[in-house]
């Protein structure tokens, strides 16, 4: 039985691109960014709902601190007008940051959640904040047994599910 | 925006790709042949912008404008410090040249600031992003769009109770964000989009809006400051010496009151302009409209007893402190990154998927899906100004067929393969709008060949790949198939190099 959890390199190596799922921006509460917490259905052979859905909720949650205004945003905001915003330069935004945390927290869900299911979350920052891309993987090895739709938790020889029909 | 040095790295493009039937090197190979060094994102940005400081600086095309605030600013604060602080510094108080000289300092900081950052440019769509759009706005309207009118593509969403409309960006391929709006000089969407300001040459948009307050802010007190000092200065000599004597001893031993009188003439008009335009923004911060919504009309309440604004706060001191101390969100284009080529491979496109293209680096031979496809969303983003009467996407479909000098006159030629060679000399002229008239009227008329030998339209463009190199890459592919297709491939070229 082939192993079934990959690290990203050995997925990138081993396997191949089948499709790309698109989470989009929920735009209910005004300009922030938040995305759709709705499971897309090709998905549903890959990953457990509330994975998935804690995934969104968490970065929906960053987002969120990142773009709070309040009052550590006002005294940023406020000492940079006050230096003529020269002090961007030197300094990073507390958005900055939050962004940093939020790309360290993706790249831990894709080691230990996404990649052993053969999928890939990218970085919305890398997207214009417009979508969470999520690629679907499918081993090569097994591209060649069409099986539909096995669950992918124990699915021995990789899911061959994905966009194979 | 053609990267790099115009004619340079095209003709690479050329000779590699000639000789090459098979697709299989990928796009970037003519410039990593030429150099090893990588290419950086902002070299390959599609908008209509310009790059300084190797990425760190970002303006519109146009910066003539810009050139005259920065000289008029200069100008008259130098001639004011220059002849009127000395005397006044010594008659009056030292403090006036201190004030004024920090007034100045945050005038020029924040205008260096609003004109050099990004102003909240959205990036377009990658291939997959865009094909997966163009399949949910089929699966919505149905398989059927009724051949080259297609339906207006908009989503709605309801906002802290008011309905919006989201448009679909047929440059971009992106559904805009509510606020965004598409930039038709720059040719990009920027977010929460405010205004084009020739003034600063650049978008006035989300990321430096307070930039840009700060900026007419300050420079209304430094002209009211610098008109009302020179004004002092010479009601304090004309006490001295009589009113007239003071204009008149100027050639000889004041020749700066002539340029006093010019300095002052200049403050008196851009004081009021200024003054007036910061009142004007001052109001839109405190009810958070933008002048795009503001001057459509978006939120009054002539549309409706119930339209409101839905993104006010409520009350004037929240607006404010979110317009100008909220947080800085990150610029989304990234100009100073290295292009990457992706790693993963394109699976085979038997399960029916249309992908445009695994990777922005790698080019596939094109699929036939993905060039029906394509060219079909061409003939509908070329049919739509003719047939719908909104002016915003008028403006930014104008842009589409005619972005760069290459891929009008390509379009043309290929798509109108009945004409003969000689026709094509017609298009080498430079590029205008009135070159892309002809183009639409072509697509009325001719009808596709095959979807076969239609390339991929010069609309469809990879983000981040170089403009002529997609398209003639796409056209090489198919070219191998079709001996006409050579000829029209080698007329391509020809135009290429000019």
């Amino acid at each position: 039985a082939a192993p079934q959890v990959h690290s990203l390199q050995e997925l990138r190596r081993s396997a191949s691109l089948a499709t790309k799922v698109f989470v989009q921006r929920d735009y209910s509460d005004g300009t922030t960014c938040q995305f759709q917490t709705k499971f897309p259905p090709e998905l549903e052979s890959r990953i457990e709902r509330q994975l998935f859905e804690e995934t969104v909720k968490t970065l929906n949650g960053f987002y969120a601190e990142a773009e709070k205004i309040g009052g550590s945003s006002y005294l940023e905001g406020c000492l940079a007008c006050a230096t003529a915003y020269f002090i961007f330069l030197c300094m990073e935004t507390h958005y900055e940051k939050v962004l940093k945390k939020i790309s360290k927290y993706i790249q831990e869900q894709n080691e230990k959640i996404y990649a052993p299911r053969g999928l890939l979350l990218t970085d919305p920052l890398e997207r214009g904040m417009r979508v969470i891309e999520i690629s679907i993987y499918e081993d090569r090895c097994s591209s060649g047994s069409s099986s539909s739709g096995s669950s992918s938790s124990s699915s021995g020889g990789g899911g061959g599910g994905a966009g194979g029909r | 925006m053609i990267p790099g040095g115009g004619s340079g790295p095209m003709k690479d493009c050329e000779y590699s790709q000639i000789s090459t039937h098979s697709s299989s090197s990928p796009m970037e190979s003519p410039h990593k042949k030429k150099k090893s060094s990588p290419k950086r994102k902002w070299e390959v940005f599609p908008g209509r912008n310009k790059f300084f400081c190797n990425g760190r600086i970002m303006m519109a095309r146009q910066t003539g404008v810009f050139y005259l605030t920065l000289v008029l600013i200069l100008v008259t604060s130098g001639l004011f410090f220059a002849f009127d602080c000395p005397y006044l510094s010594e008659k009056i108080t030292p403090a006036i040249p201190a004030i004024g000289g920090i007034l100045f300092f945050f005038v020029m900081g924040t205008l260096l600031r609003t004109s050099f950052s990004d102003p909240g440019v959205l990036p377009r769509a990658t291939p997959d992003e865009a094909a997966d759009l163009e399949r949910q706005i089929d699966i919505a309207n149905g398989s059927s769009s009724g051949g080259y009118r297609p339906p207006p593509r908009t989503k709605e969403v309801i906002i802290n109770g008011q309905t919006v409309k989201l448009k679909y960006c047929f440059t971009c391929k992106i559904f805009r964000p509510p606020r965004a709006s598409h930039c038709s000089l720059c040719d990009n969407c920027v977010e929460r989009f405010d205004h084009h300001c020739p003034w600063v040459g650049n978008c006035v948009g989300k990321r430096n809006y307070r930039f840009f307050y700060m900026f007419i802010l300050s420079l209304s007190f430094l002209t009211v400051f610098i008109f009302a000092f020179v004004i002092t200065h010479v009601i304090l000599r004309s006490q001295q010496t009589g009113f007239l004597n003071a204009l008149k001893d100027s050639p000889a031993r004041y020749p700066f009151t002539e340029t006093n009188y010019r300095s002052s003439v200049v403050c008196f008009f851009s004081v009021w302009s200024i003054v007036g335009l910061s009142g004007f923004h001052t109001y839109l911060i405190s009810s958070n409209q933008t002048t795009n919504e503001d001057i459509k009309g978006s939120w009054s309440n002539k549309r409706g007893k119930e339209n409101y604004n839905p993104y006010s706060y409520g009350n004037i001191f929240t607006n404010c402190c979110a317009a100008l101390c909220g947080p800085l969100s990150p610029s989304l284009i990234d100009r100073r990154g290295f292009i990457q080529p992706d790693t993963p491979q394109l699976a085979g496109p038997s399960n029916g998927i249309t992908m445009y293209g695994a990777t922005q680096s790698q080019s596939n031979m094109c699929d036939q899906d993905q060039c029906i496809q394509s060219t079909k969303f061409v003939l509908q983003a070329a049919a739509t100004p003719l047939l719908q009467s909104e002016p915003s996407i008028t403006s930014e479909e104008l842009p589409l067929p005619g972005k760069t000098s290459i891929s009008g006159p390509c379009a043309t030629l290929t798509l109108g393969q009945p004409t003969p060679p000689s026709s094509m000399p017609n298009l080498t002229s430079d590029t205008g709008l009135t070159d892309m008239i002809p183009l639409k009227e072509e697509h009325e008329g001719h009808q596709f060949l095959t979807p076969e030998e239609a390339p991929s339209p010069p609309g469809m463009l990879p983000s981040g790949s170089p403009i002529t190199h997609s398209h003639t890459m796409h056209v090489l592919s198919l070219a191998s198939q079709d001996s006409l297709h050579e000829d029209s491939v080698r007329g391509l070229v020809k135009l290429s190099s000019v």
